[in-house]
């Protein structure tokens, strides 16, 4: 059913129609919830956050068009909220668990994807909500410093650094050479 | 452009791998938690009944300088230092380095290359073919244009192409067609090209039909990666060691590590490095906070860092680009206001010896300018930094339109250009 027409039947009231809303992106937004606040449970309770705040406040929704931007902004502000009234909390880590490695995992790969995780962990949730508004949810960067109310320049410097510390943890100690080509050859 | 770019395109997946689920098993109870709550009314929103506008950026228009203050004396004494300085950069630059005449301005638009008279303002289609064609460039004396074409039904296929100046005597100079190429350089002699693909290889194609090379593997490199005068080492980037800058010579010999941890200061490279047009120095932007970012400046061979600007509060600089007389450096700068959020200003200006920022034209858009100074030195040409991104992930897709704007240094103005621009741009140089 056509989205319009969706949050039409939901402003009015209509559960079924929020249900078919934000189901589809239920599992992306539990997923960028992880990644930000590096806890299950409270992922769980930003996601639902967000889908209480998305219900109240649907009717005020004035491009419905916009609902799906509406609804990942709402979760990770509700990610930072949550982070920041949690500040002193211990830190549990939960990660999904994967059925079995795709055709193209390798231990390599295995190990960067660890690496990269030890990596967020070290980032600040306003620093790893830049990477997954940008990385996982896809959202053009102008898009993320919108959704999370900062300035374009501000997006960039976080994501600069995220980047940085990930591609630091992910990255050996630099061997001798790179790799030279004596003598060049046919490209 | 640089390492982060592979590193980049396989994020996504790690961290879908990492972090992405079925849907969660919370589901039905989370969706009861929500419809259990009360909806507000519509009309107790005020965007519903009251019209309420999108925050704008605006641009912020740059003082213009009170030359007529300043009276006769002071007019005359900036000349005589202009004309000081202007015979010393003749003396330090060499050719095809250093103030020369300006051109035309080139630029791809929806898979067709544009050239542009940016004193008229006429523009003319320079290379007429129903191919997709994009990041033309002019060598550095003016008479070529290189491009990349893309190969008809394979997306992100680009045959290297070099024509004369005015798009006559095409000749295809990739015997196998490149993976999505980062970058296209001109040899400073205009003999060869230097390109980065997508799986971080490094090219050289020669236009004298001698067998292309592949220099070296796992290497990223900056936007002008020849030393001058005469392109004989190159400085790059290992993809396997992030923020380094490493130099050896144009055949790929004598590779050496100039920059990285191990540097004299305890900082991080934030963005591309810049020879200086006399290959005696190189600006780099460098962080020694994790968070700031400042330009410094160094010697060839690494030696002799130095920060070259300190103005008060938190700034992020980077993007530095010499002056044809490799007086000045211009760069895009971001300022944090009390909440540590960083606001686009005005591109700067910062002599190389050292001195206050300048800051020139109006704001450019929050991401920041592509930043290329007039051949003649006297004005530059700013294209927002999103049409970089439009040609490096838009396969097949005519990308972000932006229109140029010149900055006129003389006089502080800037005017903008009725052009559809949708790549990087190069501008020529004449003699």
């Amino acid at each position: 059913m056509d989205q319009q027409v969706l949050v039409e039947r939901a402003r009015r009231g209509d559960d079924d129609a929020f249900a078919m809303l934000v189901s589809p992106a239920l599992a992306r937004l539990d997923a960028a919830a992880r990644l930000i606040l590096r806890d299950g449970e409270l992922a769980r309770d930003a996601v639902q956050e967000a889908l209480i705040r998305a219900w109240r406040d649907l009717p005020g929704l004035r491009d419905a068009d916009r609902f799906d931007a509406w609804l990942r902004r709402l979760a990770v502000n509700a990610c930072l909220d949550l982070a920041r009234r949690r500040q002193r909390r211990p830190i549990e880590v939960e990660l999904t668990v994967i059925d079995s490695p795709s055709a193209s995992d390798h231990a390599g790969a295995l190990a960067d994807r660890q690496l990269v995780d030890d990596a967020l962990r070290r980032l600040s949730p306003a620093h790893r909500a830049v990477v997954a508004l940008h990385y996982l949810l896809g959202m053009p960067l102008p898009d993320v410093a919108a959704s999370l109310g900062i300035p374009l320049g501000t997006a960039k410097s976080r994501l600069h650094h995220a980047l940085a510390e990930m591609r630091r943890s992910t990255m050996a100690e630099p061997d001798p050479g790179a790799s030279p080509v004596p003598g060049g050859q046919v490209a | 452009m640089t390492a982060e770019t592979r590193f980049e395109r396989s994020l996504p997946g790690i961290l879908e791998d990492l972090y992405l689920g079925p849907t969660p098993d919370y589901r039905d109870e989370v969706l009861a938690a929500a419809v259990r709550t009360r909806q507000r009314p519509a009309w107790t929103f005020p965007g519903r009944w009251f019209p309420m506008l999108d925050i704008a950026v605006r641009p912020v228009a740059a003082p213009r300088l009170p030359l007529g203050a300043l009276g006769v004396a002071l007019l005359l004494i900036a000349l005589l230092v202009a004309a000081l300085a202007y015979v010393g950069s003749q003396q330090r630059t060499r050719l095809p380095f250093g103030p020369a005449r300006n051109g035309l301005i080139t630029w791809a638009f929806d898979g067709d290359i544009y050239v542009g008279d940016p004193a008229s303002g006429d523009i003319r289609a320079a290379i007429p073919a129903p191919d997709i064609d994009r990041n033309p460039t002019f060598s550095r004396d003016g008479t070529h244009l290189a491009f990349l074409r893309q190969v008809p039904d394979h997306t992100g296929d680009f045959d290297l192409v070099v024509t004369q100046a005015d798009g006559s005597s095409p000749l295809v100079v990739s015997a196998v067609p490149l993976k999505m190429p980062s970058e296209v350089v001109w040899a400073p002699d205009g003999k060869s090209l230097l390109v980065n693909d997508e799986d971080t290889r490094m090219f050289r194609y020669f236009l004298d039909g001698s067998t292309s090379q592949l220099l070296l593997e796992g290497v990223a490199f900056d936007p002008q990666p020849f030393q001058p005068p005469d392109g004989g080492r190159i400085f790059y980037e290992r993809t396997s060691d992030p923020g380094s800058l490493y130099m050896m010579s144009a055949d790929g010999s004598g590779a050496r590590r100039i920059f990285g941890s191990q540097a004299s200061c305890a900082c991080s490279r934030v963005g591309p490095a810049a020879w200086s047009p006399d290959g005696r120095l190189i600006a780099l932007p460098l962080s020694t906070d994790g968070e700031t970012g400042r330009l410094f400046v160094m010697n060839a061979d690494g030696t002799g860092l130095h920060q070259l600007t300190d103005e008060a509060g938190k700034w992020f600089e980077s993007e530095p680009a010499w002056s044809p007389d490799g007086t000045q450096i211009a760069f895009n700068r971001w300022q944090a206001d009390d909440a540590g959020d960083y606001e686009v200003r005005p591109i700067g200006i910062v002599p190389v010896s050292g001195g206050q920022v300048r800051s020139v034209g109006v704001g450019p858009s929050s991401g920041g300018a592509l930043i290329e100074w007039a051949p003649d030195g006297k004005s530059i040409l700013s294209l927002p930094d999103t049409v970089r991104e439009g040609f490096k992930w838009s396969q097949g897709a005519p990308g972000t339109i932006a229109r140029p704007t010149i900055i006129d240094l003389t006089d502080g103005s800037t005017r903008q250009l009725d052009w559809s621009v949708g790549s990087i741009s190069s501008w020529q140089r004449l003699p």
